[in-house]
């Protein structure tokens, strides 16, 4: 099992599979700090 | 994958080292998933950004893997990802990425 | 559209590249398509209506590399035009004088213009000529950027930078904003052309749904665009504005005309979406590397035209505009739900009774070399799951509706005219001469991307037959 508490995420998140803002949201209570998160738009 | 977004990663990699980071990806298919977890562990395959030839050797995952699904709250997790998990090849996704893990391809 | 070959260097990303690895420029030009290529190419038919969309189905890919048998039953609502009759439009449409043409490109090209009737009414001027000793001199100084026709390395032009200091008027900027200004223009006249019911005075509004973004150092994206678009088509008693929400304005800017038409304000309104050259070449290195050509040389255009109840013209429901609110976040099928699930249960609409949902056409031609998927297909696939969440569709219907009410994708890269609107003129044809009683149309805007905010937004509206 993953343990987010105290880790540092990097999320790379795409505008046609999961954003990056919802991943945020999904992990906001796992005790990890997001330093980096962005949103790829393909086209 | 985007050479500003490898930029970032590789300076984030350095100023954490590697075991204090974590990478979550949202990739909506196989292709740009194994790209992705390629760059972010053994370097761009394609060798055109600044991770080209760098082994950050990162802990990667994607969202829709079991690994990272298990943690989050189910309610949550029902509420924000399942329909895309529904749309999306998240089957052949996780199972991409688990074999590029273990060093397949 | 606008095969634009000599242009495509100055996509965003080759220019990048190219300024890199200036080998890069060899590589590109080695792989561009000659007029007749990109003319015949399927998908290219299709975004002209010579050819339906259907008929993507039926041919299997690569479409490249073979030439679309033209349909005799259907008839055009646009042509595929050469880049340098384009060019010679951009130094026309310039009223600042930044570009100047080569002497014999202009004698050459002059003729071209008078020829096509999209092109001659926008070709009552002179432009700024300069001769080959001068165009030299030109590009020994700099300060600006020569302007090429296919892969022929002799320059045929030159365009010099707005401002000394001002990034917003460099001569990339006011490149763009030109093949902008122009492709709307001509998309105008395709209306004009093909539509004796509209007239150039009758026009009062023009809304502009672009991406470029007109402006100096003190006002960034000032626009008004719009309005330069008119008065470049002799719209004189056309006013305008601009219409921003990333590849998405296209719908609200729908919106906007038919709400202004409908409550009064003007009697006719057009919404022009004017091409992108930063977009060309987007995914060229993906191109190079598997061989085929670089399909990202065409500009894009579609202008729609908004008036009163003819009697037989679709109808714009304003009662059927979904809009995606704050709350709704950035995912796809929460989105997805905002702009189709809420309207159909707002008209109390099956989905059986929508002949077909129209969102981002892109051609996967251009994308699934470059990891990127089918577009068009995800964003289906992804509606249907969220209409089987909503209990609207069976799980075992997913396949037939994403055949039956889906389409497939033909356009190009270019953004917003991607996004549901080049398939504006195909749903008219079917709505009026066809079976069709309802389309959808919903797009979506990647906000993200201008890093104010990690939201993305999306509008939706139906067009319906005339009852």
């Amino acid at each position: 099992m993953m343990e987010f508490r105290g880790k540092k995420v990097v999320i790379l998140g795409e505008r046609d599979g999961v954003p990056a803002h919802t991943i945020e949201q999904a992990i906001e209570n796992l005790g990890a700090e997001v330093v980096y998160a962005t949103t790829q738009c393909f086209v | 994958m985007d050479l500003e977004v490898q930029g970032r990663v590789k300076q984030l990699a350095e100023e954490y080292g590697k075991d204090e980071l974590v990478v979550l990806l949202g990739a909506p298919n196989v292709d740009a998933a194994r790209v992705q977890f390629e760059t972010m562990t053994r370097g761009d395959p394609t060798y055109a950004g600044p991770l080209g030839g760098v082994e950050l050797g990162l802990e990667a995952y994607h969202i829709f893997e079991p690994a990272v699904k298990e943690v989050i709250d189910p309610a949550r997790y029902s509420d924000l990802i399942e329909t895309l998990e529904l749309g999306l090849e998240a089957d052949s996704i996780v199972e991409a990425i688990q074999q590029a893990r273990a060093g397949k391809n | 559209m606008i095969h634009t070959p000599g242009l495509t260097r100055y996509g965003s990303k080759p220019d990048r590249e190219i300024a890199a690895n200036p080998a890069r420029l060899q590589e590109l030009n080695g792989k561009l398509r000659s007029y007749a290529e990109a003319r015949d190419y399927l998908p290219n038919q299709v975004f002209v209506g010579q050819q339906s969309p259907e008929r993507l189905a039926e041919i299997a890919r690569p479409w490249f590399g073979h030439r679309a048998a033209l349909s005799e039953e259907r008839k055009s609502f646009g042509s595929v035009i050469d880049e340098k009759p384009f060019l010679a439009l951009v130094a026309l449409a310039d009223p600042f004088k930044h570009v100047a043409l080569l002497d014999r490109f202009w004698e050459e090209t002059a003729p071209m213009l008078q020829q096509s009737p999209v092109c001659k009414p926008l070709a009552a001027s002179s432009p700024n000529i300069v001769d080959a000793n001068g165009l030299k001199a030109k590009i020994a100084a700099g300060d600006g950027l020569p302007l090429f026709a296919g892969v022929d390395p002799q320059a045929v032009g030159w365009i010099a930078n707005g401002h000394k200091e001002d990034g917003s008027l460099s001569a990339i900027v006011l490149l763009e904003n030109l093949c902008g200004k122009v492709s709307a223009a001509l998309a105008l006249e395709e209306l004009f052309v093909r539509n004796d019911g509209l007239k150039k005075p009758d026009v009062g509004l023009v809304l502009g749904c672009s991406e470029e973004a007109v402006g100096d150092r003190y006002q960034r994206g000032g626009g008004n665009m719009a309005k330069a678009i008119a008065e470049f088509s002799g719209c004189a008693m056309a006013s305008g504005f601009d219409i921003k929400d990333f590849c998405a304005a296209p719908i609200p800017a729908l919106v906007t005309a038919a709400a202004l038409v409908h409550s009064g304000v003007v009697e006719n309104a057009v919404v022009a979406g004017g091409s992108s050259l930063p977009k060309l070449g987007m995914k060229f290195l993906y191109h190079l590397e598997k061989n085929m050509p670089v399909l990202e040389d065409m500009q894009a255009a579609v202008a729609v035209w908004i008036g009163q109840d003819d009697g037989k013209s679709p109808i714009v429901n304003l009662a059927s505009v979904g809009r995606h609110p704050v709350c709704a976040g950035a995912s796809l099928d929460q989105q997805l739900k905002s702009l189709v699930i809420d309207p159909l249960d707002r008209l109390e609409l099956a989905v059986p009774l929508v002949d077909k949902f129209v969102t981002e056409l892109h051609n996967p031609e251009i994308t699934l070399p470059a990891n990127g998927g089918d577009v068009a297909e995800r964003n289906y696939r992804m509606l249907a799951a969220v209409l089987v969440k909503a209990g609207k569709l069976a799980r075992t219907e997913i396949t037939i509706f994403m055949k039956e009410q889906g389409l497939p994708g033909y356009a190009p890269t270019q953004g917003h005219i991607a996004s549901a609107l080049a398939y504006v003129p195909h749903a008219y044809q079917g709505l009026t001469q066809g079976r069709f009683r309802r389309c959808f149309f919903f797009a979506r805007a990647s906000l993200f991307l201008g890093q104010m905010t990690q939201l993305s937004d999306g509008m939706s509206v139906m067009l319906e037959r005339h009852p």
